[in-house]
């Protein structure tokens, strides 16, 4: 197995070096010639305004986070799910321990996500209406 | 000294340095991106021990998923680049002695383990005995994993709303109607 | 058997006494080399010839025949540019994050099963392998479009990781029945399986056929596949009309030209991943390619696998060529979506989606013991 990860991780690696490779060896072949409108950022030819790190809202952030719950999940659904098929040959009652095991487990985040739904959490863009309507949920299931 | 030994040697000192400047490089954004040096490490050193099915997943997990919440949490922080923390030497010595009491506990933990099957030529994949452990005897284990993840999650939502109130909502429809 | 064992065969009929370390670093150089880089650098000339069918014109036709040297030309004009890097970027970032982005594409070209003899590494965790590499690609957008020190780049540089992040959990889900059908992770496990049903084989004919839920689910893996790879109709984090070149304005010459290789090797990869497990790879229909025995051999080398492979590999490509036809097809029809429809699309109908289709999955594989629909019917007419 180690053969096989070395196999994997050779490409990988050779994957990885060679962007500094192609650019090193394009180093000897281009121009340079730095002037000062070529180094400034580029904002559609005006000068540009203000810092380049803006404000972000904080939805790309929740995003991520839920991302990141429903991520190990996967991951760890994948080797219970992977020996379903065995499982299966092996018996009816170790197939439903799997089947029940596994869907549970897939249930308990999908009622998350039915609560964050509800609860406008998901939304990308909120409007007056819909966020009165969230926040009445909110308070609803706050209690 | 195999290729093997070469490779887990690499990933020590790479996992070491990342971390290195993860904890103490002065711009916090570099150190966020450091960590991606030693989590491959950590994933690495996974491989060469045999545990196919815990490297992919600590990528997928961690390089994946937990670095890019974190650098989402750095870039988002306002004005991250000016946050001077804690200055002089108050700096370093809780960190400090956190980590020596970490560190003692996994000496501990690594020394007294049983490392006679690592040098094995020849692994068998762990993918299927994880899944039968996971639903045999860590059955429980593994459905309270999911409530810990559920929580998280709502835990998470729910400190990232904006804290509105509720005649705020009407004011601001009533005004909307209006126009 | 992989490549680095054919390729051992074939250092035992020439004699020589190489590693296996160098064999590996071959097969990389191989399949990287010149199948994935070439490829998608054609690719670059076929969107172009595709463009222009769709949009009723030639396209290019000046450089050598058929305009077919374009992405030649094109390579050799990004290679000479002057590489200006704006003064306030973060040039270690700036320079690590197309390595990036380039190792989380061209990596998992290590478990594709080009044929039933080549395969760059028959890995037990073929898939999710895949899978961990394509977490990689978020991660170079990301810190690509941070380095860069401009504001369009950084939104573009967040939306995309914000929708390449989220669409890998419907990818994530589809992949997941695959294995719930299958038993297994490996590439060349889960396309052996898609073999035409015969009386006393494993084969169930291809993934996509085998229940409604797979169906469906190999359009919600083509979606999410599209998202990941940032192509219309979710092109947003390059949308050219709103943020100048998205993620990307900032790199120039080569340094665009690895993204945008990136880019193509992404395509390739998500559909070579797409045909292996879900439109049976290297199957055909009706015939089992493996079966064919030409009864050449050289010394003691028998030939026959050689001839199997080159038939193989041909229907492989030919499904990964018609699913990149899609793609690019879809680019040039469909408009883009906005950033909220994006996230509701996957959020909330491709998730939900692909959860009840998980479960759908799973009760007909109990249901019916792993059986296809092509199977059933076959025991119903009593073919078997």
């Amino acid at each position: 197995m180690l053969q096989e990860f070395g196999n994997a991780l050779s490409f990988v690696v050779l994957a990885a070096i060679l962007p500094p490779v192609i650019l090193f060896i394009g180093k000897f072949f281009r121009p340079s010639f730095p002037h000062e409108g070529k180094l400034t950022t580029y904002e559609c030819g005006e000068l540009p305004e203000g810092s380049a790190y803006v404000m972000f809202n904080n939805r790309f952030y929740l995003v991520a986070i839920v991302f990141l719950v429903f991520d190990v999940e996967i991951a760890l659904l994948f080797p219970v799910l992977l020996l379903f098929r065995e499982a299966i040959d092996i018996g009816g009652s170790v197939a439903f321990q799997v089947f029940a095991l596994a869907f549970a487990f897939l249930g308990v985040l999908f009622v998350g996500l039915v609560y964050e739904w509800k609860t406008g959490d998901i939304d990308w863009v909120r409007d007056a209406a819909d966020r009165r309507q969230h926040l009445e949920s909110q308070e609803k299931a706050a209690l | 000294m195999t290729l093997v030994d070469l490779f887990v040697a690499f990933c020590f000192v790479l996992g070491a340095v990342a971390a290195f400047f993860t904890a103490f490089h002065p711009n916090i954004l570099y150190g966020a991106i450091s960590l991606i040096g030693s989590l491959v490490a950590v994933a690495g050193i996974y491989g060469a021990l045999g545990a196919d099915f815990l490297a992919a997943a600590q990528l997928i997990i961690y390089v994946g998923g937990i670095l890019i919440v974190i650098l989402f949490a750095v870039m988002m922080s306002e004005d991250i680049y000016k946050r001077r923390f804690f200055e002089g030497a108050r700096k370093y010595i809780f960190p400090a002695i956190a980590a020596g009491v970490i560190f003692a506990g996994l000496a501990r933990i690594t020394l007294g383990a049983d490392w006679s099957d690592v040098t094995k030529p020849d692994f068998e994949p762990t993918a299927r005995a994880m899944g039968w452990a996971l639903v045999g005897p860590y059955a429980l284990v593994f459905q309270y994993v999911v409530v810990v993840l559920l929580s998280g999650l709502i835990g998470a939502v729910i400190i990232a709303r904006p804290a509105v109130k509720m005649k705020q909502l009407d004011e601001e429809i009533t005004k909307s109607g209006e126009e | 058997m992989s490549l680095a064992e054919f390729l051992s065969g074939l250092n035992q009929l020439l004699g020589t006494g190489i590693p296996m370390a160098i064999f590996s670093v071959l097969s990389a150089v191989i399949v990287i080399l010149l199948f994935a880089m070439p490829v998608g650098g054609f690719c670059t000339y076929l969107e172009r010839k595709v463009a222009a069918d769709f949009q009723e014109r030639i396209g290019p036709n000046r450089v050598g025949p058929l305009g077919l040297l374009q992405f030649f030309a094109d390579g050799i004009k990004m290679f000479l540019k002057e590489d200006s890097i704006s003064k306030n970027a973060d040039r270690w970032i700036y320079n690590f994050a197309p390595s990036l982005v380039l190792a989380g594409s061209f990596g998992a070209f290590a478990v594709i099963p080009f044929s039933a003899y080549i395969i760059g590494t028959d890995l037990d965790i073929g898939v999710f392998y895949a899978m961990a590499l394509g977490s990689l690609v978020s991660l170079g957008v990301l810190l690509g479009a941070w380095s860069s020190d401009n504001k369009w780049s950084l939104i573009g540089g967040m939306r995309g990781a914000a929708q390449i992040v989220s669409y890998e959990i419907p990818l994530g889900l589809a992949v997941l029945s695959v294995i719930t059908i299958s038993g297994s992770m490996s590439m060349h496990q889960l396309v052996a399986q898609q073999a035409w049903p015969s009386p006393g084989g494993v084969g169930h004919f291809w993934n996509v056929f085998h229940n409604p839920f797979m169906f469906v689910n190999f359009f919600i893996y083509f979606t999410a596949a599209l998202a990941e790879c940032n192509r219309t109709p979710f092109d947003l984090p390059e949308a050219e009309s709103e943020l100048v070149s998205g993620f990307n304005t900032e790199f120039s010459g080569m340094r665009f030209g690895l993204y945008a290789l990136s880019e193509f090797a992404d395509v390739i990869l998500f559909a070579c991943i797409a045909s292996a497990i879900f439109l049976g790879g290297w199957h055909v229909p009706f015939f089992d390619l493996q079966s064919l025995n030409i009864g050449l051999s050289v010394g003691e080398l028998d030939l026959s696998p050689l001839v199997q492979s080159v038939l193989m590999i041909g229907v492989f490509l030919f499904k990964v060529a018609v699913l990149v036809f899609v793609v690019m097809w879809l680019r040039w029809t469909l408009p883009r979506l906005r950033v909220d429809q994006l996230m509701n699309l996957c959020w909330k109908y491709l998730i939900p989606i692909s959860f009840f289709n998980l479960i759908g999955a799973a009760v007909w594989t109990w249901a019916f013991e792993g059986r296809s629909i092509l199977q059933l019917l076959g025991q119903v007419l009593g073919v078997y």
